[in-house]
């Protein structure tokens, strides 16, 4: 006889951010990650944590030259090239992308 | 030379242009996936057409940085979007690309983002762009994740 009466879990994971107030709640089932634009990081777009982890979360400084391309800074205009999360276990990295730009010609 | 900056190969644009027995049917429904590479690759906007591909000319799997949950060949791109996006601009997004579980990876450099629909005419899985991500960047049992500019991968100003 199939079942008629079940219960749907909805998933719930709920994020907090070491260096700012902001705290939030995602009901996502698939892996994600759950940016915020944090005052504490200079409002750079920077990834929340599972609440209750133990961790440090610091941007880290682009390393080289700027070429032709857009890339992420912080409200001081600095260039950073990623936002790393490092865990008693282990850490995890968001990496800025920065957009590439072709430019068109009219003559 | 190693990572440099960021770019489109010019052989893309020529690609969307000339379109022919390629089996490109747009970057908005093509596979488009993100292959991780390390510092030495040596990324060029002009190089030909044949050497533009995933696992052609520089971008060999020999360059590649790769883990069972980022394997080789990437992770596909989702939520893309094309389109004007602006008063003369064109631009191409994506939502930020992730994985499932953890990863260990080590000396990521940059990305080669190619469209893995595309099986020939040109060059197979054809590069469209390649990003540098300014540094080398390593995770230990954790996530990577690829944010993608507010301004996306790519802007063409005409």
């Amino acid at each position: 006889m199939p079942i008629t009466n079940g219960t749907y879990l909805r998933p719930e994971h709920r994020w907090e951010c070491p260096n700012c107030d902001l705290t939030d709640v995602t009901h996502e089932a698939q892996p994600h990650t759950r940016m915020h634009t944090c005052p504490g990081l200079k409002f750079l777009s920077a990834p929340m944590v599972p609440a209750g982890t133990r961790c440090k979360v610091e941007a880290k400084v682009r390393e080289d030259y700027v070429g032709a391309e857009r890339v992420a800074t912080n409200e001081d205009g600095t260039p950073v090239m990623a936002v790393e999360t490092t865990r008693d276990e282990g850490n995890d990295v968001a990496v800025f992308a920065p957009c590439a730009q072709v430019a068109g010609e009219v003559n | 030379m190693a990572w440099t900056d960021s770019r489109v190969f010019e052989a893309w644009i020529e690609q969307a242009m000339e379109v022919s027995g390629t089996g490109y049917t747009g970057l908005d429904s093509d596979t488009v996936k993100a292959a991780l590479f390390n510092n030495s690759v040596t990324p060029d906007r002009d190089a030909a057409v044949a050497s533009t591909g995933y696992n052609t000319g520089t971008w060999t799997t020999g360059n590649e940085v790769t883990d069972t949950n980022w394997p080789a060949g990437g992770i596909a791109l989702s939520s893309k979007t094309s389109g004007s996006v602006g008063t003369g601009i064109y631009g191409f997004d994506a939502a930020d690309t992730t994985h499932a579980s953890t990863v260990t990876l080590s000396n990521v450099h940059g990305c080669l983002v190619f469209d893995d629909t595309i099986s020939g005419g040109t060059v197979a899985k054809q590069g469209v762009s390649f990003h540098y991500f300014g540094g080398a960047q390593s995770v230990t049992s954790g996530t990577f994740t690829i944010v993608w500019h507010s301004d996306g991968l790519f802007r063409i100003t005409v």
